[in-house]
């Protein structure tokens, strides 16, 4: 119960010791670089093997957007539009859903690979070559709470460190001024923070939140950044704070973490400075923010949060998350909700792979597009072709990468010919989650922290690589 | 029938001496056991390797199943499900049916052609012969487990298990003899010295006296010595002055906040639910104020444990009975077991259910403990010796406690004749509320069939005037009812159904379970020190496991509990895993010390409070924090306490001081700050935290609202981990953030103006003074004349500023310097 910090927080036996726990946190590196250690302050390991990735920027599309209505094509679901499932229903559902429904929106094959996108995707579709689908994935739990959670900790059950954080505590940070793991306008519900904390790691690998679900990505920021004084008159306080500290230190003994934060209040200064300028849109030139769509209402929210997306990895932001929150949840009115939530992303996704492409960042940026689950090729309150909708369906949907070290034009296992179930190549969540830290360069079954009693991972005991889809 | 079965294995055994064991060279192999060794390694073993050893061997990177086809032992003792081959008995083994598909789908990439098939079921009817070794050691641990009735194979040799320090009770122990007698004040001191002299290491000097109020203050109460306080303490020349300091402190009502605090973390106290759907606990404060009057009232840590395991057995007691205080508070006490985290909207209910008992494992595991019983889930616990089939006779103690879902879970506060007032007052609000609804109901058929202009309209048009009149009236009554409900107090508590044992889950699957339930009750491990208690059908068992768990002989309740306390004190405990005791914490630095606190904290009567007084006495506590090279060289880590740690203080305290030195505080104890509907969203995914406001207010940060998943970005900042498990202790990161806090945060702001209004009169004396009565307010002394030079530097450098912004600037320095969050 006593709460008091782990020992070695004051006199820890080796500088190395001190990094990990006393200066690491966003700017740790800075804090590292200034006491003379190398970078990686909050890392467990070093890669384990060469990476293929640096950074990952994840465009989590909150509610579940449909596969079968976006890329995965299914035929057979045309043609057999309006009879029974001919299989099985999992065991536990969403809610009770009717018969087999085909997709409204039009399909074409789009690139060199021929890739099959629906007419809600015209712009990605343009840069489809780039893409990997992954087309079998699935997970375990059919109600958002509990899939989101899966998706973003690799456990349905109880708080868990979020991938963000695994990462960044893997790898550390590479930016000085600016936090390693960065979570854009996220939601509070289902789950919240749970998503984006770092359960029992370190607290500094803990995801920092600009902005939250229903706030203009444009106006986001970090927590208490903007000076309360003018920049002269907060020096000489600062210089004051300094020498208060320095006489403590002085008085008291070498003390690591007394060191440690006459330093973090240099960095803070710094940041206040710093920082915004990387949260600065304005710097972005009038046809980058036009290709991403900063113009035009629809689009604006996910292109700010695009655009911020690449500005920070730019950065060496180790992990950042786009969130398109609680938008693709249609049990009914599939047809136009869909096609107005796809409008809302389509441009800004495809502007920030051209973007990254042409800046040459995609070859180290793992981008991460996919829901919390998908949704069924089953019809839920059936009506007229507008109000129909479809349920929540974790046994099989398609997420997609690109860059960092995936197959470019490559399509990743399969489902059923209805887009029920994942069948070939199934990749469960912890499978994804073994191949993004694969492609990262961590073998996800050593990167461990040990929290009452037992070695943890992010994918708990599961999690195959699925070596194929790497380039 | 049974003597067909019977028969087999009375061959297998004259045959396993032949053809299956190790080959001996006086007994000459017969042509048929040639055959079948050919047939095996032609026939069987290529299979087997192809299509099995992936998942099921020693090389598997998880073992599946916990089952081995690469020994013949391992095929024949299996896994979870049972042994996997019976010689000459198809049906007996797993293999069969899972090849045939029939139970499992193995191989899991498709059935295999049915002639293979055909060769293993031959196989298995012609004995199964198996050349391959027996098991190694390094297999299925502890390979001679014991098959129980319900088929489950429990591997876990308690005996060798129970070797660990901590699965002994406390020994007793006499104190060591130490060569500097001088320095002892209380046994705490002669395992101390003791230690240190062995390794030629010397206690530090007693910390000046502002030092130690300071570093007793907040460790006690959580707040800042007052300046008088500071000058009673510094003019007290009694021989007995620090005595009566502790006790003072110890008998303050703020002290239950302090250590009522400590004990929410360890038992993860939220005022929501977190998790998926972040519903409102609107009555879990009444815990928290439980908690708090508990540590107040030194209340014995035996019954702190059996009111919180089981409060509302207890509260039926004569001797509960006849107090009604001390009934509330047993069944307010349970609140712990209704707090945890559960995920809403899973909507698999047997998953929900395990998954909320599991939790509740988690927590009484680690929080009484000292184990991560919970690991035993899915199987023998990996490091401790804690069977899966015991993880389940545990579980079963809270099946009861587990009901259906609800986003609701509160009950009226109240027995005997309240309660039976209660239950009428519900009866006629819901009567009333019936009888409304009808109304509601026929107004609304009465508007329907008017609005259709049938002939009898006029009719009807007065029936319903009448209906319209009288309704106000009655919903007037209703509103008036629900009032008188609301009136009664009440309490966050958890479901009450039958009790009842719960079988294993195989490999933690609820749909794959034991043929038989597992009796409930505590763990097995300690039955050479406490013996289980029996437990009735009827009873659910919570009791007896707080019975077992308080027993004078169990070596864990008191050795955790004390070592928390000893944790509150140096910063680390004794044992710094605090919520883990078994193989995978760490070892006591003192482990005499440790044993010898916790027959102390027994022959005590487990008073919280005499073993404060204990610790705080020592010459050990009452040490110096400064380094000292000579000891730094030799201990580092200060394992061995040559000198008092330097503390950071937790977020909780930092907030309560800022407001506290700017005269900001508001000291009123208990209740509740966040007035929110009970089971409604406090979080949304519109991402609205409908409980920020409430963080603004001026109560000790203990009555903040403590949302889960939305927690006081203040507290986040300064680490407190999401209160979603339980919490051992707190990180103390120095990161930028709280550097960015201490100049821009709003509340720093508003302190630093607060702390600057203070001096303001001294200010009209002159700039020393109220140097002076700064540093005496932010950390509890006297500047030095270095510190009053650089002051006055400050002050002069900027004197361009008006007084106010200029000591503003100053003031906010203070609280934004180390000291003002480190306690020495």
């Amino acid at each position: 119960m006593p709460h008091a910090p782990p020992p070695h927080t004051y006199q820890p036996t080796s500088r190395r010791e001190m990094l990990r726990h006393c200066c690491a946190g966003f700017g740790g590196v800075a804090l590292a670089g200034l006491l003379g250690e190398q970078a990686r302050a909050a890392g467990a390991a070093a890669p384990h093997f060469a990476p293929r990735a640096k950074r990952v920027i994840f465009l989590f599309m909150h509610g579940g957007p449909s596969s079968v209505d976006t890329f995965d094509y299914k035929p057979e679901l045309q043609r057999m539009d309006g009879q029974p499932l001919p299989v099985d229903r999992p065991r536990v559902t969403f809610a009770k859903t009717g018969v087999l429904l085909k997709s409204p929106f039009k399909f074409r094959q789009h690139g060199e690979s021929g890739a099959w996108v629906s007419e809600l995707f015209p712009h990605v579709a343009g840069v489809v070559d780039e893409l990997c689908m992954l087309k079998s994935v699935h997970g375990t739990n059919p109600a958002h709470g509990g899939a989101l959670l899966a998706l973003h900790t690799g456990s349905t059950t109880f708080v868990r460190p979020s991938m963000g954080s695994w990462v960044l505590y893997g790898l550390g940070s590479e930016n000085e001024n600016l936090p390693g793991f960065v979570t854009i306008c996220p939601t509070l519900g289902h789950g919240g923070v749970n998503n984006w904390s770092s359960g029992f790691l370190p607290a500094v690998n803990q995801g920092v939140p600009l902005g939250k679900a229903n706030s203009p990505a444009g106006d986001v920021t970090l927590r208490d950044l903007h000076p309360a004084l003018p920049a002269t008159r907060q020096r000489q306080q600062l210089d004051f704070i300094r020498r208060l500290n320095e006489q403590q230190l002085q008085a008291t003994g070498p003390d690591r973490a007394l060191e440690a934060r006459i330093q973090s209040f240099e960095l803070a200064f710094r940041m206040q400075t710093q920082a915004p300028g990387a949260l600065d849109l304005s710097q972005e030139s009038k046809a980058t923010t036009g290709r991403y769509g900063l113009d035009n209402k629809p689009t604006a929210h996910f292109a700010r949060q695009c655009l911020l997306a690449r500005r920070l990895v730019e950065r060496g932001v180790r992990f950042v998350q786009c969130t398109h929150s609680y938008k693709w949840d249609q049990h009914a009115n599939l047809e136009p909700v869909h096609r107005k939530n796809a409008m809302e992303v389509d441009q800004p996704i495809a502007a920030l792979i051209d973007d990254l492409k042409s800046r040459g960042l995609l070859d180290e940026t793992l981008v991460l597009w996919g829901g919390e689950f998908g949704r069924t090729p089953t019809a839920q309150n059936q009506g007229s072709r507008q109000k129909t909708g479809r349920d929540h369906n974790p046994e099989g949907f398609t997420m997609w990468m690109a860059g960092g070290g995936v197959k470019p034009g490559f399509s990743y296992g399969a489902t059923d010919p209805w887009g029920y179930y994942a069948v070939e190549d199934r990749m469960h969540i912890h499978d994804l989650h073994a191949t993004l830290l694969h492609l990262l360069g961590i073998d996800h079954t050593r990167l461990t922290y040990r929290y009452a009693g037992r070695d943890f991972r992010l994918t708990d005991v599961e999690g195959v690589v699925a070596d194929k889809i790497l380039a | 029938m049974s003597r067909c079965t019977l028969t087999p294995s009375v061959v297998l055994l004259a045959l396993l001496a032949i053809v299956g064991g190790e080959p001996k060279n006086g007994l000459a192999r017969d042509a048929v056991a040639d055959e079948q060794l050919a047939f095996f390694e032609q026939r069987i073993r290529p299979v087997l390797v192809e299509h099995c050893y992936e998942c099921h061997s020693a090389d598997a990177k998880i073992l599946q199943a916990g089952l081995r086809a690469d020994t013949r032992a391992g095929m024949r003792q299996g896994g979870d499900s049972g042994p996997a081959v019976v010689p000459y008995d198809e049906e007996a083994g797993t293999l069969m049916a899972a090849l045939r598909h029939e139970t499992f789908d193995m191989p899991p990439s498709g059935k295999l052609p049915a002639e293979v098939i055909a060769d293993f079921s031959r196989w298995v009817r012609e004995g199964a012969m198996d050349p391959r070794e027996a098991l190694g050691d390094e297999g299925l641990a502890g390979a001679s487990g014991v098959r129980r009735a319900d088929g489950i194979l429990n591997r876990i040799d308690y005996e060798h298990g129970r070797q660990h320090w901590a699965f002994t009770p406390p020994a007793e122990v006499t104190a060591p003899l130490v060569y500097r007698r001088d320095w002892v004040r209380t046994p705490v001191d002669t395992f101390v010295l003791s230690a240190l002299e062995s390794v030629d290491a010397d206690p530090s000097l007693e910390a000046d006296r502002a030092t130690l109020l300071r570093r007793l203050s907040f460790d006690l109460v959580g707040l800042p010595p007052t300046p008088a306080e500071l000058d009673a303490f510094l003019s007290d020349e009694r021989p007995d002055a620090y005595e009566r300091l502790v006790d003072r402190l110890l008998a303050s009502p703020h002290y239950g906040e302090r250590w009522g605090r400590h004990w929410l973390d360890v038992v993860r106290y939220s005022d929501s639910n977190g998790l998926d759907e972040n519903y409102y606990f609107g009555y879990a404060w009444r815990y928290r104020d439980y908690v708090v009057r508990a540590f107040n009232a030194d209340k014995p840590y035996d019954e702190f444990v059996a009111e919180q395991l089981a409060g509302d057995l207890l509260a039926s007691r004569p001797d509960y009975r006849g107090d009604h205080q001390k009934q509330a508070d047993a069944l307010t006490a349970t609140g712990v077991l209704a707090i945890g985290p559960k995920m809403q909207a899973e909507r698999d209910n047997q998953k929900r259910v395990m998954d909320t008992i599991d939790e509740l494992l988690n927590v009484t595991g680690q929080a009484f403990l000292g184990l991560s019983v919970a690991c035993a889930r899915c199987h023998d616990h990996k490091f401790d010796p804690i069977a899966q089939a015991d993880y389940y006779a545990m579980a079963g103690l809270f099946r009861c406690c587990v009901g259906k879902q609800g986003k609701r879970r509160d009950a009226p506060l109240a027995s005997g004749e309240a309660l039976r007032e209660y239950r009428e007052a519900e009866r006629k609000h819901l009567e009333v509320k019936a009888e409304d609804d009808r109304r509601g109901k026929l107004i609304r058929d009465l508007h329907r069939r008017i609005a259709e202009r049938p002939p009898d309209a006029e009719a009807l048009e007065k029936e319903l005037e009448v209906l319209l009149s009288d309704r106000p009236e009655l919903q007037r009554e209703m509103v008036r009812l629900r009032r008188e409900l609301d009136n009664f107090p009440r309490i966050h508590t958890m479901h009450q159904g039958k009790p009842s044992d719960l079988p294993v889950h195989i490999r933690g699957s609820h749909m794959n379970l034991a043929d038989q339930p597992t009796p409930r009750g505590p763990l097995p491990l300690f039955d050479d020190s406490v013996s289980r208690p029996a437990i009735a059908g009827r009873e659910p068992g919570r009791l007896q496991l707080a019975q077992w768990l308080t027993d004078p002989r169990h070596p864990l309740t008191a050795r955790v509990m004390v070592n928390r306390i000893w944790q509150g004190h140096f910063g680390r405990g004794l044992v710094d895993t605090p919520n883990d005791f078994g193989y995978r914490g760490s070892p006591p630095t003192h482990p005499e010390l440790l044993d010898f606190l916790a027959r102390e904290f027994i022959a005590g009567g487990w008073s919280i409070k005499r073993m404060h007084r204990l610790i705080l006495l020592s010459s050990t506590y009452r040490q110096s924090s400064r380094h000292r090279a000579a000891s730094a060289a030799v201990d580092p880590e200060n394992r061995l306490l040559w000198r008092q740690n330097r503390r950071r203080l937790e977020a909780e305290p930092i907030r309560d001081n800022l407001l506290a030195v700017a005269g900001l505080l508001d000291r009123t104890i208990g209740g509740r700050v966040f007035d929110f509907p009970n089971g409604e969203r406090v979080t949304d995914d519109r991402s609205r935290n409908k409980a920020i406001d409430s963080y603004r207010s001026h109560r000790r940060a203990i009555y903040l609202p403590v949302i889960r998943v939305a927690t006081y970005p203040m507290f986040t900042t300064f680490d407190l981990a999401d209160p979603s498990r339980p919490l051992a202790g707190r990180d103390a990161s120095v990161v930028a953030p709280q550097a960015l806090y201490m100049m821009n945060g709003q509340l720093a702001l508003d302190a630093a103006s607060g702390f600057a209004e203070r001096l303001s009169e001294r200010i009209d004396v002159g700039a020393a003074a109220a140097i002076s009565h700064a540093y005496r307010l932010a950390y509890g002394r006297s500047p030095t004349e270095e510190e009053q030079r650089a002051s006055v530097a400050f002050l002069d450098e900027n004197a361009h500023l008006p007084r106010d912004a200029l000591w503003r600037d100053y003031c906010q320095a203070l609280m934004a310097a180390s000291e003002f969050i480190y306690i020495d």
